[in-house]
């Protein structure tokens, strides 16, 4: 995602309160019909938020204007209020980008989804899809349950693993639901993708053909993060190195940090990655037995949730690492 | 080679065993390079200026390169370490903090290529970067220097033992720019002489045509859509044109262009990789060895012309003054560095054949020349007309064959005309054309393609490289051509600059009830 994205241009705006999703659909058309230009409509998603609050939708909605012209989608934010009156309202904006000297448009609508209508929010939803696309349905806060209206239309969930603990009220953080939820469904989890470049650090340590006999040979793992992402990377390498959960130390902290102990034909390794302070740059480093240590660095990319949903919405087929990743996190975190 | 997580896999090309690494899985798109020196011959010449310098700043600041990396320049041009890092930190236009720091441990050795006394420095050199850098003894030669040199610095390097790793598990890798050689037999030449220092799996002969996206969609399209398979063969198409269109002239590069012409430039390079493309049989794998055999078997069924064949097949050209993009253009005799009898040819429109099953009966045309009147790369499949056409002749003589469009540059994308009525009283029908194009679905820029090349040397993967055979069998084509040429078995027809070609090349599609389409 190049940086900085040139801030969208609002082209039109309609406004509804107490409409119908015909009224949505129309507005959506006589937005594009009354532009003063043309432009194909260019779409490679429909991204769905299920955004609870007016807070969080504000927060979203933002972070997705700031994606300018990449990933171009129909963007539909819902926002629920609990109880009657069973009415809809709407706002639909028509944005336009510039990138690589190209016109993209596309469309957001905004939804306050009240009373019954929020057993059924995926029919209100759905008309409002475009044909022939992935729908992605993306949850900022907890995970959904497995059976909630909208996993139904979904063709992958975005969820982020630092707020799977706020279901399992009162137990801490948990996997459970993150994976019920995975076996119905794709996940993207953000947490995973901010993961990367400690994952990537840590992969790339072992490409060295000096350290790589190591990989098959680490006795002891300690992971340093706040819970979610420690449960993650202490699960990835249970899963890819098979260890057993008594070799993994888990411990809290602000900043990720992963440090194992290997041996490879009577050598002893030492293997870190570490992120020490807010500075953005991660520090690998290997030790060999009878071998100078090395150190590799890496900048982490500028944070934020924009940052994310870009990475996200950049590959969003199914991980199978990162199941299996969770799949030890949930025998770990039980 | 796969195993499970930790396991031993195989034998890596040292003999050393192979560990697969279980947490590398998974993480394929974030790759980097592994430590590694990066030697470049021709260190202050042209190409390492404008391509290999501004490529590797890139990758430095996309944070791929690892901190255990250098690079080591060597050219003839007097210059010490600071003055190199100088010149690779002003050959980026707004270099960034990775490369500034980056630049700081480039090291240049001075000294003519083959001599002994200049690899011998650089060995020196190398050793120290190894032992200061932590570069663990991978090695990337790339050889930017003139073609006339490949064959001497790479047995120098063979002579001091620096083609071989440094140690058990390292990699010592050359990659070589084109031109391959002059003809199959300096081609020939070159190879046995690189092979004497080098294996042909520690080679990656470059053409940066193939580091192009939109080159690599052309396996894209064909083999992961259903629909385009099944009509891709002599059945369907009726014809394949190829078009290489440049607007510019020889620029400064006059001197180099008389020894060369577009049959060398472009032919047998470029366009030989687009067809081996556009004509390769499916690959079992999308791997560098399936793609590769599948493009040489492809390559090797077009049919040699003979020198007979070429005086009906082939028109060469050369281009008058002219008006190009609303600019008034000298003459390719007034260029700058051109002799002003010269009898190179600026434009070739070939007619070749396909002896297989697929692609029988099928004639490919292609053409290529400088100075036409737009920049314009693309492959385009002309289908067979309808057995029968219902509609009154005068209502569908808008209607032209189906046309499946694969553009390479500019506007990358992939068009299809076919019939459509036309509004009205009257069933009038007409080619529309449905267009797809990468700007509107994809807007991240891609990588550029040295970018891409040189990472891939890198990591070693050859997938984009051409191999031995693959460069032989571009030869076995055009060298008849060449001969023609040279021998002046040929006119050499003029063409006024912004124009499409010497009318003779119309003549080549016209026999046959074909025209060039107009782009």
């Amino acid at each position: 995602l190049p940086v900085p994205v040139p801030e969208p241009a609002l082209l039109g705006q309609w406004i509804g309160r107490s409409v119908t999703v015909d009224d949505v659909l129309g507005a959506l058309s006589m937005l594009r019909r009354k532009a003063e230009r043309t432009a194909v409509r260019t779409a490679v998603v429909n991204l769905v938020v299920a955004a609870g609050d007016l807070e969080s939708a504000e927060r979203t909605s933002a972070a997705m204007r700031r994606l300018g012209a990449h990933h171009p989608r129909r963007t539909t934010v819902i926002v629920t209020e609990p109880g009657p009156p069973q009415v809809l309202d709407a706002t639909v904006s028509l944005y336009e980008a510039e990138a690589a000297g190209r016109h993209v448009w596309w469309e957001e609508v905004g939804l306050t989804v009240r009373g019954r209508m929020l057993d059924h929010v995926d029919s209100v939803v759905a008309p409002l899809t475009l044909p022939d696309l992935l729908t992605v349905v993306w949850f900022p806060s907890a995970p959904p349950a497995p059976h909630h209206p909208l996993v139904g239309l979904a063709d992958t969930v975005l969820v982020d693993a630092r707020f799977a603990g706020a279901v399992a009220e009162g137990r801490g953080w948990s996997a459970d639901p993150l994976l019920e939820l995975a076996d119905e469904v794709p996940v993207i989890d953000l947490s995973w993708k901010r993961l990367s470049p400690w994952r990537q650090m840590l992969a790339h340590l072992f490409d060295d053909p000096a350290s790589r006999p190591f990989v098959a040979g680490v006795s002891r793992a300690e992971v340093f993060a706040r819970p979610g992402p420690r449960h993650l990377l202490a699960g990835w390498l249970c899963d890819r190195l098979g260890l057993p959960f008594s070799s993994i130390v888990q411990r809290d902290a602000l900043h990720a940090s992963l440090r194992l102990v290997a041996s490879a034909a009577g050598r002893t390794g030492r293997f870190s990655v570490d992120r020490p302070t807010d500075e953005g740059v991660v520090y690998g480093r290997a030790e060999l037995d009878d071998r100078p240590a090395w150190e590799e660095a890496e900048t982490l990319p500028e944070h934020g949730l924009t940052r994310s949903l870009a990475e996200a919405m950049g590959d969003l087929t199914h991980d199978p690492v990162y199941e299996g990743a969770l799949r030890c996190a949930a025998r770990l975190s039980r | 080679v796969t195993a499970a997580p930790g396991e031993v896999a195989g034998s890596g090309p040292a003999g050393q065993i192979e560990v697969q690494n279980p947490l590398s899985e998974g993480l394929a798109a974030g790759r980097r390079a592994p430590p590694l020196s990066v030697v470049i011959f021709g260190a202050s010449g042209d190409l390492t200026s404008r391509k290999l310098l501004p490529a590797l700043a890139a990758l430095a600041e996309r944070h791929v390169l690892p901190r255990s990396f250098t690079v080591v320049g060597v050219a003839r041009t007097e210059m010490d370490d600071t003055e190199f890092r100088k010149l690779a930190y002003r050959a980026v236009e707004d270099p960034g903090p990775a490369w500034e720091s980056l630049v700081r441990r480039f090291r240049y050795v001075s000294g003519d290529y083959g001599h002994p006394e200049t690899i011998s420095a650089l060995s020196k050199v190398l050793a120290e970067s190894e032992q200061s850098a932590g570069t663990t003894g991978n090695r990337l030669y790339y050889l930017a220097t003139v073609p006339g040199l490949f064959a001497e610095v790479a047995s120098a390097l063979g002579q001091h033992g620096l083609a071989q790793p440094a140690r058990q598990g390292a990699f010592a890798r050359l990659v070589v720019e084109k031109p391959f050689g002059r003809d199959q037999l300096s081609a020939r030449a070159l190879d046995e002489a690189l092979h004497r220092s080098f294996d042909e799996d520690q080679i990656y002969r470059i053409d940066h045509y193939l580091g192009k996206e939109t080159v690599q969609n052309v396996l894209a399209l064909r083999f992961a859509n259903a629909i385009f398979e099944p009509v891709w063969n002599r059945r369907y198409v009726d014809h394949v044109q190829v078009t290489v269109a440049e607007d510019l002239g020889v620029e400064h590069r006059g001197g180099f262009y008389e020894t060369a012409g577009a049959l060398r430039d472009i032919v047998q390079n470029h366009v030989m990789q687009l067809l081996g493309l556009t004509l390769m049989e499916p690959p079992g794998r999308i791997d560098a060895e399936g793609i590769r055999d599948e493009k040489v078997k492809a390559l090797r069924a077009v049919v040699t012309p003979s020198i007979d064949q070429v005086e009906r097949q082939a028109v060469r050209g050369q281009y008058d003054s002219g008006w190009v993009a609303g600019r008034e253009v000298v003459g390719y005799r007034q260029e700058e560095g051109v002799d002003e009898d010269s009898h190179t040819e600026t434009y070739v429109g070939l007619r070749l054949e396909v002896d297989n099953w697929r692609w029988a009966g099928v004639p490919v045309y292609v053409r290529t020349g400088k100075r036409l009147p737009k920049r314009a790369t693309e492959v385009a499949m002309e289908f067979h007309r309808v057995p029968h056409l219902s509609f009154a002749e005068r209502l569908a003589e808008r209607l032209s064959p189906n046309v499946m469009v694969l553009r390479i540059q500019p506007d990358e994308g992939i068009s299809l005309s076919f019939g459509a009525k036309v509004p009205g009283q009257e069933f009038r029908v007409a080619s529309v054309s449905m267009d797809f194009s990468y700007g509107a679905a994809f807007v991240e820029e891609p990588p550029d393609a040295y970018e891409r090349l040189l990472f891939d040397a890198m990591v070693g993967d050859p997938t984009l490289f051409i191999r031995s055979d693959e460069v032989g069998e571009a030869w076995r084509i055009v060298d008849p051509l060449l001969q023609a040429f040279g021998e002046d078995r040929l006119p050499l027809a003029r063409y006024r600059a912004g124009t499409w070609g010497p009318p003779e090349a119309d003549l080549l599609l016209e026999r046959a009830g074909r025209r060039w389409r107009r782009l």
